[in-house]
């Protein structure tokens, strides 16, 4: 049976003077599946990074510079009298929350990097974006949008680039940047339901449905539910986005192209992504979440949407067993992407054999390299009583 | 003759279908139309870097302006938020103040 241990009792046992218990806990991380690689093993030791995860927000004041911005709100100081100030900030808060209280990630780069976002960015700005560092939003432009900050999936969509860019760097163009803005809408909308604790029939699975102003007349930019159905007006045109390869819209590479349509194509990881929690069922960060975060930590840069499919497919095999595994192939399935996963009549014997080695091999060595640091934490555990007692 | 636009697209609202911003210098007044040629001038004297890559932004909105005027072949310049220059935001920032987006583009 694969079980999951709760990550502050993982946490306590990985430090525990008895060898027997810090093995339970090592096995433990080893047979679920949730190390994600070294990163998460420095997470769980070396969680609290220099940087604290403090929040910071700057008001541009409506000018086109951020050098010119001013301190709006810090981690300790009271709230603003600008409601956008204080959405921004609660926003920053309630991400940094869901990351670290879901994922046991210490903010964007696990290890504590400070969040900072620029609000009234530019007149009539109607954007938000990332900018490698830090977090820009506009205040809409009062016909069209309103305020960016209004909506906690933008903020927490914009706060995924960054784990993205610190994870598996999915390069944004074409297929892999798709999925750079895939995970972005997933962890967005997770951050929402998170928030809210709803279940994932009690979800709307829309992306910005509180920018709009009330005169046009559209849902959100995206729906993950329904990709495709957002929006349809004169104004604004029809919502682009298909929810199965079939449709896949092939674009240029360029800014013109959307990088090759990323913000168009991911409606097919995203349809995926609702449809493997809605057959799971139940808060959809728990399993569906855990499932694809792990497999973005598996990912890397150049990581496809069959690559990503197959992944997930291992990942739910690896933490929850079969029955999350139909549900998360299946869901690829219905999208156009048929995936084998280890254990299912498709894969062939020879290639689980394969993979089965590799994964021990890879195994092996990560249990090495935790009872390396093991002995490196007990030893500086007893130099530092030592040192106490002197 | 001269008649300027300004495309915005992409960003987050990437799917978005956005009409361009038009300036038709012969509906001016004499005014804004030898301010808009200072500023069109000046945008070519010093147009922002080509945009060759993704870079580090995301959700980064593009801008195109394109500039048509009589016995010249229509230039276009495109920027991003963190590509476009002083030259480039500013005759934006104008196009946007002074343009329609009812009329189609130029």
């Amino acid at each position: 049976m694969q079980c999951i241990m709760p990550p502050h009792i993982l946490e306590h046992l990985l430090s525990s003077e008895d060898s027997e218990l810090r093995q339970i806990a090592l096995n433990n991380l080893l047979t679920n599946g949730r190390l994600g690689g070294e990163r998460k093993v420095q997470s769980l030791m070396f969680a609290g990074g220099p940087g604290g995860s403090l929040r910071t927000v700057y008001n541009c004041r409506n000018l086109a510079s951020r050098s010119q911005a001013k301190v709006a709100r810090t981690e300790d100081a009271a709230a603003s009298k600008d409601p956008t100030v204080n959405q921004a900030f609660e926003g920053l808060g309630a991400t940094r929350d869901f990351y670290k209280d879901v994922f046991r990630r210490n903010s964007i780069d696990d290890r504590g990097m400070r969040l900072e976002a620029f609000v009234h960015y530019d007149k009539h700005y109607q954007n938000a974006y990332w900018d490698g560092k830090v977090m820009v939003f506009g205040d809409g432009d009062g016909k069209l949008f309103v305020d960016f900050t209004k909506s906690l999936d933008v903020i927490a969509h914009e706060l995924a680039h960054g784990v993205t860019e610190f994870t598996a760097g999915l390069e944004y163009h074409n297929e892999s940047g798709a999925l750079n803005e895939h995970i972005s809408d997933a962890m967005g909308s997770l951050v929402k339901q998170w928030s809210l604790k709803q279940t994932v029939e009690q979800a709307d699975w829309l992306i910005g449905a509180e920018i709009f102003t009330p005169s046009i007349k559209a849902d959100a930019l995206r729906s993950m539910k329904a990709p495709g159905t957002a929006y349809d007006n004169p104004l604004i045109g029809k919502d682009p986005q298909p929810d199965h390869m079939d449709r896949f819209v092939k674009l240029p590479d360029t800014q013109l192209g959307d990088w090759g349509g990323v913000h168009i194509n991911s409606g097919i990881p995203n349809k995926a992504f609702y449809l493997a929690a809605m057959a799971i069922g139940g808060h959809a960060w728990e399993a569906a979440g855990h499932i694809w975060y792990e497999a973005l930590l598996a990912s890397n840069a150049k990581t496809n949407f069959r690559q990503f499919a197959q992944t997930t497919v291992v990942k739910a095999s690896q933490l929850y067993g079969t029955d999350k595994r139909k549900a998360v192939s299946d869901a690829w399935a219905s999208v156009g992407l048929a995936v084998t996963a280890p254990g299912s009549p498709r894969a062939s014997a020879k290639g689980e054999a394969k993979e089965l080695e590799a994964a021990e091999i890879h195994l092996a060595e990560l249990t090495r390299q935790i009872e390396l640091l093991s002995d490196r934490v007990r030893d500086l555990t007893s130099e530092v009583e030592h040192s106490l007692h002197l | 003759m001269l008649c300027v636009s300004l495309l915005i697209y992409g960003g987050l609202a990437g799917g978005l279908q956005r009409p361009p911003h038009v300036v038709d210098a012969a509906q001016l007044s004499a005014r804004d139309q030898q301010q808009l040629l200072h500023l069109v001038q000046a945008l070519q004297a010093s147009p922002p870097p080509p945009v060759t890559s993704p870079g580090q932004g995301r959700d980064l909105q593009g801008y195109l302006i394109t500039i048509e005027q009589a016995g010249k072949a229509p230039e276009q310049f495109e920027a991003n938020d963190l590509t476009r220059n002083q030259a480039f935001a500013t005759l934006s920032q104008w196009i946007l103040n002074k343009g329609s987006t009812g009329g189609g583009a130029c």
